[in-house]
């Protein structure tokens, strides 16, 4: 995925592929511009081309490949198969619309149910996603919501159509954390009963490691490392995830120093050759300079993935 | 022990809200509704709590930044009481208690350059003698907070969001003050980099002497940087204790369930987590309570908490809970 601006080319997504199995959560860790929510966007067929342009790849789902689809096609499956759910509930909702419009015009649409059904199935919905009053709420516009209750409605219209996938960009980042913990455990339990699988899209390594059962690290736009998330947390490969997790801040430990990652984020238009991670860790080889390291594949037990050129399986240790 | 730097009394700010209907009175927010803690020099205390909690709140009306709101209790600073100045007396006292803001983009002048941000507040305040003293010294805070003094002649937009948030740092540091209050100061920051500013937060204050008070949500980064924590809860503090002990030994419901609401990054620590689930979301501030304020949502509630004001307890380990009163 490239994107054209009036500064050059921006490789914001480069050579990513991942699977995602059904009843599964794929967490996608990076940092601000590391290209997690593009790689979904570009999924869904949502970046605007121009200024986007998907350079190659493919992206199937049962056998079809969605790059290729277009818009009509398109609208046969997002929403109904695969579903997305924003860091911002108050943007993503139409402040035009009271919640039952935005409810019902998504079952009407896909599963062709008629007014009154679809107006009953929307009140089921909002009181499967915990709304108190449902009956009575569903009348309401969005903005007559907290920012917790936004995000149920958002989960409500997300699984309306019992989706196989999916898509969860940050949809905890802006609420508190008691507010967190319930729309985890909602998003679990609805994963339970409907079997979703669900890509989630996060930087709180934290939120990683209470709801993902695997997770990609990504970095300037690539895949850095792909595994379980206990591996990822337990044996991590790549100098950039054990960064990561060592700068992370915990509550439940706190004293020592916090090991910061040393440099600045990537600048997208003006990377360096060779490894992206090369001006900020501390292993860098001669070969790191020149050379893109490819995806080195562990096979054992647990499948792990990740794209350096050191061998580091000693890395935990040195650190 | 020594004299508390800042002492804060009974501290209480209630904003007008707008009149919800013709006739009817016009409902009072209730930000801050009876605050009071100390902080000692070169000490850091954290406040903690949820959106709407009053922390921000607390950390304008400190620093008498809180406008036309209604504000009550008293506040010292270094010896002498604050919180009755007007704009010009309270201008002197800027000079010991300087701020740093969440957003590192909305808090630097975009038309000036960063030496011009950092240069002035010792304008302001008549530090230095001459403009090469004045210049030796920002050359001295950049490089005290890790931007190379080459770009002094550089505007904010061309610095990425923690380098930014480092020039605030430095502007702040600019008139050698006693006190930095912290609102957010690293939540817009990714982790790699807020781990960074954390630990220059922390290497200034140890070279420097400099006491914060730190503003936050994220408990994991309170806890770092934090020698005293006090949890907020609509507009009180619940709990104030050293933060060692709150952390590992909380009291209070609330800061129980806020603490086991945080996920830790540990997927095994997750799973044994016993968790304290909370109900519900923090109701309006603009309600009068006559008993506890979090009786409504507590899981541990007993029967007169919704009658009677718990205070907060006078030990080490403070707590506002009626649970506790006899303890």
């Amino acid at each position: 995925m490239e994107f054209h601006t009036d500064s050059g080319v921006v490789q914001a997504v480069n050579r990513v592929s991942f699977d995602l199995y059904p009843g599964e959560t794929l967490g996608i860790v990076g940092e601000s511009g590391s290209g997690k929510s593009v790689t979904n966007l570009t999924m869904m067929g949502l970046i605007a081309q121009p200024p986007g342009k998907v350079v190659g790849g493919s992206v199937k789902y049962a056998d079809r490949e969605l790059l290729s689809l277009n818009q009509k096609q398109w609208q046969q499956i997002r929403g109904k198969k695969i579903s997305m759910i924003f860091q911002d509930p108050m943007t993503a909702l139409n402040p035009f619309l009271t919640v039952e419009e935005q409810l019902v015009e998504v079952t009407m649409l896909h599963m062709g149910l008629s007014r009154t059904e679809a107006s009953k199935h929307a009140v089921e919905l909002l009181k499967k996603v915990g709304i108190p009053a449902a009956e009575k709420r569903i009348r309401d516009y969005p903005h007559q919501f907290s920012g917790g209750m936004r995000q149920r409605v958002m989960i409500a219209i997300a699984i309306s159509c019992q989706p196989d996938i999916l898509i969860a960009d940050e949809p905890t980042t802006a609420l508190d954390v008691t507010i967190q913990a319930q729309i985890l455990e909602l998003m679990k339990s609805m994963q339970e009963e409907f079997g979703t699988a669900i890509i989630f899209i996060t930087h709180d390594l934290g939120v990683v490691a209470s709801i993902c059962d695997r997770v990609m690290v990504m970095y300037a736009g690539r895949k850095v490392e792909l595994s379980t998330t206990i591996n990822i947390f337990r044996q991590p490969r790549h100098p950039y995830t054990v960064g990561l997790l060592n700068s992370a801040p915990r509550w439940d430990q706190g004293e020592e120093e916090l090991q910061a990652i040393d440099g600045q984020p990537p600048d997208l238009l003006d990377l360096p050759p060779g490894c992206s991670f090369n001006p900020r860790c501390q292993f860098v080889q001669d070969a790191c300079l020149n050379e893109t390291p490819p995806l080195f594949s562990l096979e054992n037990e647990i499948p792990h993935q990740h794209a350096c050129l050191r061998d580091i399986t000693t890395l935990k240790e040195d650190v | 022990m020594t004299t508390p730097l800042l002492q804060v009394r009974d501290l209480r700010v209630h904003f007008n809200s707008p009149r919800r209907g013709f006739g009817k009175p016009a409902p009072v927010i209730r930000a801050v509704d009876g605050v009071s803690f100390d902080v000692y020099p070169g000490q850091t205390l954290g406040l903690v709590g949820e959106s709407g909690c009053g922390k921000s709140t607390t950390a304008r009306a400190i620093l008498n930044l809180t406008g036309n709101a209604h504000r009550d209790g008293q506040v010292y600073l270094d010896g002498s009481r604050i919180d009755h100045l007007k704009e010009g007396g309270m201008r002197w006292h800027r000079a010991k208690a300087q701020m740093v803001f969440q957003d590192p983009f909305a808090s630097l002048n975009p038309r000036m350059t960063i030496g011009k941000i950092i240069r002035e507040p010792m304008r302001n305040f008549n530090v230095y003698d001459s403009d090469e003293d004045e210049r030796l010294e920002v050359v001295r805070l950049m490089e005290l907070v890790g931007i190379n003094p080459r770009y002094m002649n550089r505007y904010p937009h061309e610095f990425s969001g923690g380098q930014r948030q480092r020039i605030g740092i430095a502007r702040a540091l600019a008139v050698n003050p006693k006190l930095i209050v912290c609102d957010e100061a690293v939540s817009a920051l990714d982790v790699s980099i807020q781990a960074q500013v954390i630990n220059l937060l922390m290497d200034l204050q140890q070279n420097l002497g400099v006491a914060y008070v730190f503003i936050s949500h994220d408990l994991a980064v309170v806890r770092h940087i934090a020698h005293y924590v006090g949890v907020m809860y609509l507009g009180r503090i619940v709990e104030l204790a050293d933060a060692d002990d709150l952390y590992r030994n909380p009291h209070h419901p609330y800061t129980r369930a806020l603490l086991s609401a945080a996920p830790v990054p540990d997927p095994e620590q997750n799973v044994s987590q016993n968790r304290v689930k909370l109900e519900g979301e923090v109701p309006s501030p603009d309600i009068e309570y006559a008993g506890c304020p979090f009786a409504e949502r507590c899981p541990e509630v007993l029967p007169h908490c919704k009658s009677t004001q718990p205070q907060l307890s006078a030990q080490a380990h403070q707590i506002s809970c009626l649970l506790y009163e006899d303890y």
